[in-house]
């Protein structure tokens, strides 16, 4: 059976490849599949010296991967057994549903057969990684089959939490006593990583600094409760990790018990997981036919919970009233509803409460905030220059509906506009509570004075707008010049063009951004400079009000544009419908 | 109330649709039949402003498409095959928004309504992707009858629907004509079309190779005598 199984991965991978091979005939994907093959050339051989063994990913690196390496892999497998690993351990597709559940197979082969199939994406994984760690001493065979091992082995165990999952779910008790003996196991590791994290929070809030919780950290692992608890991920670890040839060796072969005794685990238990896995198969088929229509934000609602209420939209819609505001509404609810919102903002309470709670704590709390207020003010800054290629509750989004939205009696300028102010209104919230929550901090240690810290909020306040709709507006005037280059509902993009056209697509729009920003700087310059002798810092202000009013006034005109655009694009030409 | 002339539609040197010119009457139901690829789709684009012709003329309740298009949009509906639906709005919150598009100050009244007709009212407040293919109809057609329009588009439009949905289906298509809607119907169910329809235009790669009655269409060819619609529609559109 293994022979038909790897026959059929096979014939698999090879239609992948072909099927990608054949996209590469159309100028516009061989070109993004140079750009990607450049970026990887640049990310695997550019910046990353090969000299000697050790001169890149020498010592130090090496020992901090030993150190925190096993942690980050028991917490990624505590995730799996306490939260996600009946979701996406073992998955049987709908096609896999109809062609093995009714194939006289055993369950045993059905789990042998999901093993083997998700062996080409590890080793892809496994190259992908040891050629970004090519400044290890390790040689690259060895690095590969280190990693392989690693991963192959994660995800064996992931299947196994997976299994302990369906069946407690299927079988109740009975489930849980066929499995008594992983669960103890994993209970007693759990519960020693939890016990010594506690006294060292304790520690941590009694001392407060960064460099002591560091310290602690750290100490923590080597406390006999976590060390034996980590023991089974440090051995998988070690290969990867090895300073030579003559180090691997040894670890290599713990490593290749671990996986042993993972594949005997699951060849030999006999849990009833068809029922899981293939709801699991239906909800992740959902998920991507969801994702494919309409983007990631369609992800909350092929996932949501029947149990879970629908909020209540944030915006007002009468009957009545200009017809565009319909759209805006509609996109501005797909933001709110798209988002965890109320996590997010009780994300950024808890992290501006538990630096100012550590804080209180010790003399070196300053840093502690003045670390928040930095990464608040980064994520900032990281969701201006990010936010518009991500966030696309605009056209972006609306193409797919075409067929729908060209039949309404929208004028195609406030259409535009509507889209626009969209995606506009969703970028700018969040950046300004967080610009807020930064610069408060920083104003509140004392790092910044109020006047400038109310300045420089008052610039964001009418800055931001007007850059969030310039950059969403490049993003849409992308969509309908080059359908193909932006994602839309329905492409499926992946393989070396995908990436190749993300970075064109990323760094053509801030590249137009910028030339864009030419006349609003001039105007900011012309009007703020001679005035800096009679308000003094105050005469910034105004130069940047004469700046946001030029930016405005290049936004109407794109977005005058970007309707006619909409118009005139031919959905079927360019690829929209069929 | 849909008067189309000399509508052409190129692709390059692909010709879609090639001078087809025809009118339907308020209260009458048009069938638009023929085989795969012959221009239907192409053609209720064209009529609803989703792609623009080449070539001719549009007016929909007396707006030319082109000149005045929010006008004549206001007048129509369309309802594609493939459900359109937004995946994050319910189905109520489907009619406010589509009530608001076209300015309906009744929407909650006449959506509640709707929704009775359908037999969606216990599911007002789901999200499409809870819904089965056939309430995801049911909820595209709610959405099309909402602002009462005076020119309704429909292309298969009973696909998904179980058996008492069809019927009430072609009850309202029937209703809406009875009360001045023009109906353009285009479907493969030829039995349908020959219930519902007062008249039927054949096309066969983009253009109209018959239009009329079932009978007018026999009359011109009296090799057809006595044969229902498949068969003329064979006849019609089978190569030579």
């Amino acid at each position: 059976m293994t022979r038909h199984f790897v026959y059929f991965i096979g014939c698999d991978v090879r239609n992948r490849v072909l099927r990608q091979g054949r996209r590469l005939r159309s100028p516009r994907y061989a070109v993004a599949a140079l750009v990607g093959v450049l970026y990887f050339f640049f990310i695997f051989g550019g910046w990353m010296p090969s000299g000697e063994a050790g001169d890149a990913i020498g010592g130090p690196w090496l020992q901090a991967g030993r150190t925190v390496g096993p942690l980050v892999l028991a917490l990624l497998a505590s995730w799996w057994w306490l939260w996600g690993g009946h979701r996406h351990g073992l998955v049987l597709t709908p096609a896999e549903t109809n062609l093995l559940l009714a194939a006289p197979l055993t369950r045993t082969q059905i789990i042998r057969f999901k093993i083997l199939h998700a062996q080409p994406a590890i080793l892809f994984s496994a190259i992908i990684g040891s050629l970004l760690m090519r400044g290890t001493p390790l040689p690259w065979p060895l690095r590969l089959l280190s990693l392989w091992l690693l991963l192959a082995t994660l995800h064996q165990h992931q299947i196994a939490a997976s299994l302990v999952h369906a069946a407690a779910e299927e079988q109740g008790r009975r489930g849980l006593r066929r499995n008594i003996v992983p669960i103890l196991l994993f209970g007693a590791a759990f519960g020693a990583l939890v016990w010594a994290l506690l006294h060292a929070v304790a520690d941590i809030r009694a001392n407060a600094s960064v460099e002591f919780a560091g310290e602690r950290l750290l100490a923590l692992l080597a406390e006999p409760g976590p060390r034996l608890a980590l023991a089974p991920f440090r051995l998988l670890l070690a290969p990867t990790l090895a300073s030579g040839i003559a180090d691997w060796l040894q670890p290599f072969g713990g490593a290749c018990l671990v996986l042993l005794l993972h594949y005997v685990w699951l060849q030999r238990t006999d849990a009833a997981f068809e029922e899981t896995a293939v709801e699991e198969g239906q909800r992740r088929d959902a998920l991507l036919r969801a994702v494919r229509a309409g983007g990631l934000g369609r992800l909350r609602f092929a996932r949501r919970d029947r149990k879970e209420s629908i909020a209540r939209p944030w915006l007002p819609l009468r009957p009545t009233g200009r017809s565009a505001y319909a759209i805006f509404w509609k996109n501005v609810l797909y933001a709110q509803r798209s988002v965890r919102t109320l996590r997010g903002m009780l994300f950024l309470i808890l992290v501006v409460a538990m630096a100012i709670w550590i804080a209180d704590g010790g003399t070196s709390g300053r840093d502690i905030i003045r670390f928040a207020a930095a990464a608040l003010l980064g994520l900032a800054a990281m969701l201006t220059v990010f936010g518009p290629l991500g966030v696309r509750n605009d056209l972006r989004m609306d193409l797919r509906h075409l067929e729908q939205l060209r039949t309404y009696p929208v004028p195609s300028r406030d259409l535009a506009a509507a889209e626009v102010a969209a995606t506009t209104i969703t970028l700018t919230v969040p950046q300004l509570l967080l610009a807020t929550a930064g610069l408060a901090l920083l104003t509140a240690l004392g790092t910044l004075r109020p006047a400038p810290a109310v300045l420089l909020f008052a610039g964001a306040t009418i800055t931001l707008p007007v850059l969030n709709s310039l950059a969403v507006i490049i993003q849409n005037l992308l969509a309908l010049l080059y359908p193909s280059w932006i994602r839309i509902g329905g492409h499926d993009a992946s393989g070396m063009e995908a990436v190749g056209q993300n970075m064109i697509v990323m760094f053509g729009t801030l590249l137009l951004l910028a030339i864009l920003a030419i006349p609003p700087l001039a105007a900011g310059a012309l009007v703020g400079a001679p005035l800096v002798v009679l308000l003094g810092e105050s005469a910034a202000l105004v130069g940047i009000a004469a700046a946001v009013v030029a930016a405005s006034a290049e936004a109407a005109l794109l977005i005058l544009w970007l309707g006619r655009l909409y118009d005139r694009t031919d959905p079927v030409t360019a690829g929209l419908l069929h | 109330m849909i008067r189309v002339e000399h509508l052409r539609k190129n692709y390059g040197d692909f010709t879609a649709v090639r001078d087809l010119t025809f009118n339907v009457a308020p209260g009458e139901v048009v069938g638009l039949v023929g085989p795969n690829g012959a221009g239907k789709t192409t053609t209720l684009r064209c009529l609803v402003g989703i792609i623009r012709p080449t070539d001719g003329t549009i007016r929909i309740a007396g707006h030319d498409l082109l000149a005045e298009p929010l006008k004549a949009k206001a007048a129509l509906a369309f309802i594609p095959d493939e459900p359109q639906l937004f995946p994050h709005l319910t189905v109520a919150e489907h009619l406010r928004f589509i009530g608001r598009i076209y300015g309906v100050a009744d929407a909650g009244l006449r959506g509640a309504g709707l929704l009775e007709e359908l037999e969606l009212a216990d599911r007002r407040d789901a999200l499409p992707d809870e819904l089965s293919r056939g309430m995801k109809q049911k909820l595209a057609i709610a959405c099309g009858l909402l602002h009462e329009p005076r020119a309704l588009l429909l292309d298969e439009p009973l696909t998904g629907l179980d058996p008492g949905a069809i019927r009430r289906m072609k009850r309202t298509i029937l209703d809406r004509a009875a009360r001045g809607a023009a109906v353009i119907l285009s479907s493969h169910l030829l039995g349908l079309v020959e219930e519902l329809c007062s008249r039927i235009l054949v096309i066969q790669q983009g253009e109209a190779v018959a239009m009329g009655t079932l009978d007018e269409i026999i009359a011109e060819r009296p090799g057809l005598a006595g044969r229902g619609l498949e068969d003329v529609f064979l006849a019609l559109t089978e190569r030579a």
